[in-house]
């Protein structure tokens, strides 16, 4: 009997693999549509080339959401598009990864890394074969690619920050901003936007305190609670990371202060929805991390392509605010504001 | 017998090693190239070494975790002490090489004289070993100038083989015949098979532990040298991802996690298959969940084959086997 259960049991695992080997999921499949329409310059016909689009954990939603997205991108172009990557954090897989990519003959490669260095010297051997290498997300250091195809910098986030506090509690009134870590430089130059803005454009909009949370969510709670207790005049606590909202609802709800106080500022949609299904948020910001994808795979199409775009305002379908800095560094500058009305509509 | 039986099961793995590369070979026109093959030869290194470390605790009975935060912690040593402090290659790699085997000497501390498993022993070190590398890299990559290293990772001989390749056969080589010609290496197979008896039959076993961790974190170095030459810098996490990695190629090479039982061709025949297998599916263009499905799989079909092979387990079997006869 037991050797029975190990023939079928072996059995039916072999079958599984040939299965897969057979009818690989290679990420050129027909992908359901999508809410925003690439840019398409010709018909999908016979493939122009490959590109892949590479990211360092592939199992986390913020990536795995932008997969269609990034492939139909580089369909309606005329492109083949691997969508690859490492489930986990595993750089020497990701590497492997990249080396592969470049055997295979790959026509350029959108990479997300981990770090902006360790996959430099395969991007540089990819660069060496003729590959365009475009990072996306974190930026890897420059020797490493042809192309950053970022969204803004970063900093300028504090920006549509503070429009969705006014989204949230009006032009007037008390804030609070829970940030990173107390000492980061960029997450301090963020909030100098933040509150250059909103002196010059929200004078009725005060300041009471910046706290720090450390990326903890625990940290980020009683923080926002320490908040609330220390001023009570407060409207509004903005986050100034992607993971404070949650943990700022959390405590708003907790206080019995649901319409009296908003959480508000950057989010990812999934750690938002709570806050925004019992009130205690009604306005946050982020990117489309979908979008982010389509805008890289556009990039290494151009660059494929040949396409001039000089340094400036770029005339991009499907890029209005498109613009070509120094660096190589390409921005397309679109925040997304997240509302109750469509959280529902965005997965990671 | 015991010596035919992982003969016949080696060879078995080289079968199955050729079949797949057959098969790979005729399912992408990329796979079969020669610049493909030696970047496939040269993936297996890191893994390999790692693994070699592996096999060789598991032999004795134990299981370093450890093995790659003290990889990673490499990486870190060798990208400050060269890329940082600008030190010269050798006594760099030396300095590092030395810290190195202290560490592999605390881990076999814990183990032998202290008396901890060594699972636990080698997880409180992996935490340790990885906490030393983000306090001395203040947590970020630490860069290497490009052309210090280049050699051990990314310099290919004739302009055609990568120079790792050369590195690595002649370790297997000599942990290979230490293992299973040299006494001293016997006696990790007695230790593993059971310790009580081993120390009855005179064997020091504290002193055998000790060098069972030495030699595996002298192979952490080697795949901490290939590594961080491979990415011109070093991390302190960088390759904590492969250690259950290594231990799914020693299982498949026919190591037994009950200690006692395996060869270390075995183990360096399951690197080749699990590197050949990521590799095709990659030239196939087969996405990376699935590749798990698959690796998953054939582990699964090799422990189920050979336990066709007997009534018990079929590490238990072998092991009795091998330890009957050693004793």
């Amino acid at each position: 009997m037991k050797k029975v259960i190990s023939v079928i049991l072996a059995m039916l695992l072999l079958v599984m693999s040939f299965a897969a080997c057979t009818k690989p999921d290679d990420g050129k499949t027909t992908t359901p549509p999508v809410t925003e329409a690439p840019q398409v310059t010709e018909p999908a016909g016979e493939s122009k080339g490959t590109i892949a689009v590479v990211s360092y954990v592939t199992s986390a939603p913020y990536f795995a959401f932008g997969k269609s997205v990034a492939i139909k991108a580089g369909e309606d172009r005329g492109y083949d598009v691997i969508w690859t990557g490492t489930p986990e954090v595993d750089t020497p897989g990701l590497i492997d990864i990249i080396d592969n990519l470049i055997e295979q003959g790959v026509d350029a490669i959108c990479l997300a890394s981990g770090d902006t260095s360790s996959v430099v010297p395969s991007t540089k051997k990819a660069m060496e074969r003729g590959i365009k290498v475009v990072s996306f997300d974190l930026d890897i250091e420059a020797e490493g690619r042809d192309a950053y195809a970022g969204l803004m910098d970063l900093a300028e986030l504090g920006i549509p920050q503070v429009e969705s506090l006014v989204a949230s509690i009006g032009e007037e009134g008390e804030y609070a901003i829970l940030t990173g870590v107390l000492t980061n430089e960029f997450l301090n130059s963020r909030i100098d936007y933040v509150t250059e803005y909103a002196e010059e454009h929200y004078p009725g909009l005060k300041l009471v305190t910046i706290e720090g949370q450390n990326e903890d969510p625990d940290e980020a709670y009683a923080a926002a609670q320490n908040i609330l207790t220390a001023y009570p005049e407060v409207k509004a606590i903005m986050s100034n990371v992607s993971t404070g909202v949650g943990p700022i609802s959390r405590a708003i709800e907790d206080a019995g202060k649901i319409g009296e106080v908003y959480a508000c500022g950057q989010s990812s949609p999934n750690l938002a929805k709570p806050g925004m299904a019992s009130g205690a948020c009604v306005s946050a910001i982020l990117w489309d991390t979908a979008k982010w994808q389509e805008w890289a795979v556009t990039i290494a199409a151009n660059l494929i392509e040949g396409v001039d775009m000089p340094v400036g305002k770029l005339d991009i379908a499907g890029f209005p605010d498109a613009e070509r800095i120094e660096g190589n560094t390409f921005y397309f500058y679109e925040t997304f504001y997240f509302t109750p009305e469509n959280i529902n509509d965005f997965d990671f | 017998m015991p010596r035919l039986n992982k003969k016949i099961e080696n060879l078995g793995l080289i079968l199955l090693f050729v079949v797949l590369f057959i098969f790979f070979a005729f399912s992408s026109k990329h796979f079969a190239s020669l610049t493909n093959i030696m970047s496939l030869f040269a993936q297996m290194v890191e893994l390999g070494f790692l693994t070699l470390g592996m096999a060789v605790s598991m032999l004795s009975g134990g299981m370093d975790l450890s093995i790659g935060a003290l990889g990673s912690l490499g990486t870190v040593l060798l990208a400050v002490f060269i890329g940082q402090k600008g030190w010269p290659l050798l006594p760099a790699i030396l300095l590092v090489f030395l810290l190195m085997l202290l560490a592999g000497l605390l881990n076999g501390f814990l183990v032998a004289y202290l008396k901890i498993q060594s699972m636990l022993a080698t997880l409180g070190t992996q935490s340790l070993f990885t906490g030393i590398g983000l306090v001395i890299s203040k947590g970020i990559t630490v860069r290497v100038p490009e052309e210090s290293m280049r050699i051990f990772g990314r310099h290919l001989v004739f302009g055609v083989i990568p120079f790792q390749i050369l590195l690595f056969i002649p370790v297997v080589i000599a942990v290979g015949i230490y293992i299973s010609r040299s006494i001293s290496g016997r006696q990790i197979y007695l230790v593993g098979c059971n310790e009580e008896a081993a120390r009855f039959t005179g064997i020091n076993v504290k002193r055998t532990l000790m060098k069972v961790y030495l030699l595996s974190a002298a192979m952490a170095f080697f795949a901490a040298l290939v590594f961080s030459s491979r990415i011109s810098s070093g991390r302190a996490d960088v390759l904590n991802s492969k250690v259950l990695e290594t231990v799914t190629a020693a299982v498949f090479g026919g190591v037994s996690t009950l200690g006692g039982v395996g060869t270390i061709g075995g183990a360096v025949l399951g690197v080749a298959i699990i590197t050949i297998v990521s590799n095709g599916l990659d030239m196939m263009n087969v996405s990376q969940f699935l590749q798990q499905v698959i690796v998953g799989s054939l582990l699964l079909i090799t422990l189920a084959l050979r336990n066709l092979k007997g009534k018990t387990s079929p590490f238990v079997a072998l092991r009795n086997k091998v330890c009957r006869r050693i004793q």
